[in-house]
C-alpha cells in the first residue's frame, strides 16, 4: 500500500517526463516560425475583432492647447526625407474611387470648399514615441458623403505618391475627428509631412496616417497596407 | 510520523497557472526590451544580447499573445486561489513583527519555514508582484489603446507618463523575477515541488 503522501515512482516518472515534454514544447513552439506565426496570426485577427468593438465612434482623442504642441515635429516615413516625392498642388487631384456614386478627382479647391476642422492632437507612432501637432482639412466624413460612398461597405483605402498604401474600417473613417489634411501648423502641407493632403486619423497609429495621397477607394475586399503586409497589426486603433 | 492532513503543496492547476504566468511573464520582459528598443523613454538602451532581436512588427505580435496568455493564466489563478479551490498556502495574514524577525533570519542564512506554509516575507513578496502585474497589464492596456483607455493616461498624466510606468513596473516585476529564481534554486526541493508537486518528505512536516 503506497502513503498516499508521496509520489509513487510511477507518478513521479510520469510527472517528470509531462514536465520536460511540456518545457520541450514551449521551447519548439517558440522557435519555430511554422508553429508560431498562425498562432501569432490568429491573435493578431483577435486584437483586430477586440479593437473594433472596444471603438467608441464618438469618442474623442484627447485635444491639446496651441502651447503644447511639439517642437520640432519628428519626420517619419518610408523613403529619407529628401527623397520625399513633390506634387503640383494645383494639377492634383484625389482619384475617388470603388463603392461611390461619383467616380472622381478632387481638387485641392473641391476639399477647401468642405467645412473646414482643426485639431490638436497627439501622433502616436508604433515605435512608441509621439507628437502633438495641429492639422486642419475636411472630415472624411463629409468627403465620403459628397462623392456619394457607400456607408456600408467596411474599408476605405488610400494609396500614396511614394508607393505607401493603408486602409482602415468604415467605422473609423465615420470618426469626427478624422480628417483629411491639407494644413499642418497653420500652413499647407510641406511634401516631408504629406502635401497636397495627407489622412489624419487620432484614434489610430501613426502607421496609419498616409501622407502624399493619390487615391481614396472604397471597398468589401480585404485590402491590407505596406506595413500590415509586414506583420503589423490591421487595425491599429489607439 | 503524524496522521494529520497535509494539503499537497501544489495542485495541478496552480502549477500550470504558475509556469504559464512566468513564462509568459519573461516572454514579455524580453520582446518588452524589443519594443522598448524601438524608441527608448528613458536615455539608454537594453543591451542586444539580452533581447529576443526579433524585430518591432514580431516583437509587438509576441507581446500581445504573451499579454493575452498572462492575463487568462492570472486570472485562473486569482480565481483558483481565491474561489474556487484554496487548497495552496495562504497569503493572508502578514504580520510585521514576523516579517522583520525573518528578515533578520534571513541576514543568518536562518530561512526555515514548514513547507506547507509560506514565510511572511514571501508573501509579501507574491501580494507584491500580483498587483505589480495587474498594474502592468492595466498600464499595458492604457499604451494599447490611450484613446479608449484615456482615463487610465488621465489618471497618471498622460501618454508619455504611462509609457515610463509600463517600464519602471516591468523593472520591479524583473527584480522580483531574480529574488524568486535565486530563492527557487536554493531552498531545496522548491523547484521539484513546483515543477512536479511532491509533497513534503514526514521530516520537513515536523519542521
Amino acid at each position: 500500500m503506497p502513503d498516499p503522501l508521496f509520489l509513487s515512482r510511477r507518478q513521479f516518472m510520469t510527472r517528470v517526463t509531462v514536465s520536460g515534454a511540456l518545457g520541450a514544447a514551449s521551447a519548439g513552439f517558440a522557435s519555430s516560425s511554422v508553429l508560431h506565426d498562425p498562432v501569432l496570426d490568429a491573435v493578431s485577427a483577435w486584437n483586430d475583432a477586440v479593437q473594433a468593438s472596444l471603438f467608441g465612434p464618438d469618442r474623442r482623442a484627447q485635444t491639446y492647447e496651441p502651447d503644447d504642441i511639439s517642437v520640432p515635429v519628428r519626420y517619419n516615413g518610408i523613403l529619407p526625407q529628401a527623397y520625399v516625392p513633390r506634387i503640383d498642388p494645383v494639377s492634383w487631384k484625389l482619384k475617388v474611387s470603388g463603392q461611390v456614386q461619383k467616380v472622381t478627382g478632387l481638387s485641392l479647391g473641391d476639399l477647401g470648399m468642405l467645412p473646414q476642422h482643426t485639431q490638436i492632437t497627439r501622433l502616436i507612432c508604433i515605435e512608441g514615441w509621439s507628437f502633438v501637432g495641429q492639422w486642419s482639412g475636411p472630415r472624411l466624413s463629409d468627403v465620403l458623403k459628397l462623392v456619394g460612398a457607400d456607408l456600408l461597405a467596411s474599408y476605405v483605402v488610400f494609396d500614396c505618391a511614394d508607393g505607401y498604401h493603408t486602409s482602415i474600417d468604415m467605422d473609423s473613417a465615420m470618426h469626427p475627428q478624422t480628417i483629411l489634411a491639407i494644413d499642418f501648423l497653420g500652413a499647407p502641407l510641406s511634401p516631408a509631412f504629406g502635401a497636397p493632403a495627407r489622412l489624419r486619423i487620432p484614434t489610430k497609429l501613426g502607421f496609419k496616417n498616409a501622407k502624399n495621397l493619390l487615391s481614396l477607394k472604397v471597398t468589401n475586399a480585404f485590402p491590407g497596407g505596406y506595413w500590415e503586409e509586414k506583420g503589423y497589426n490591421w487595425f491599429a486603433g489607439l | 510520523m503524524c496522521n494529520t492532513y497535509v494539503p499537497a503543496l501544489f495542485p495541478t492547476w496552480f502549477r500550470c497557472c504558475h509556469w504559464l504566468m512566468a513564462g509568459s511573464v519573461l516572454g514579455l520582459i524580453v520582446t518588452g526590451w524589443d519594443i522598448y528598443n524601438a524608441a527608448p523613454v528613458f536615455g539608454f538602451r537594453i543591451a542586444m544580447v539580452l533581447t529576443p532581436d526579433l524585430g518591432l512588427s514580431q516583437a509587438i505580435r509576441w507581446h500581445l499573445f504573451l499579454g493575452w496568455l498572462l492575463a487568462i493564466a492570472g486570472l485562473a489563478l486569482t480565481l483558483g486561489r481565491f474561489g474556487l479551490a484554496r487548497r495552496v498556502p495562504d497569503l493572508r495574514g502578514v504580520s510585521r513583527r514576523q516579517v522583520v524577525c525573518e528578515i533578520l533570519d534571513a541576514t543568518k542564512l536562518r530561512m526555515k519555514h514548514p513547507v506547507a506554509d509560506y514565510l511572511h516575507v514571501q508573501r509579501v513578496l507574491y501580494l507584491g508582484v500580483y498587483g505589480a502585474l495587474l498594474l502592468l497589464i492595466l498600464s499595458g492596456l492604457a499604451l494599447w489603446k490611450p484613446v479608449q483607455f484615456q482615463l487610465f493616461g488621465d489618471f497618471v498624466g498622460g501618454y508619455e507618463v504611462m509609457r515610463q510606468v509600463h517600464f519602471l513596473l516591468m523593472a520591479s516585476v524583473a527584480a522580483f523575477f531574480v529574488i524568486h529564481f535565486v530563492m527557487a534554486i536554493l531552498a531545496p526541493g522548491a523547484l521539484w515541488s513546483m515543477l512536479i508537486g511532491v509533497r513534503p518528505s514526514p521530516k520537513e512536516r515536523e519542521r
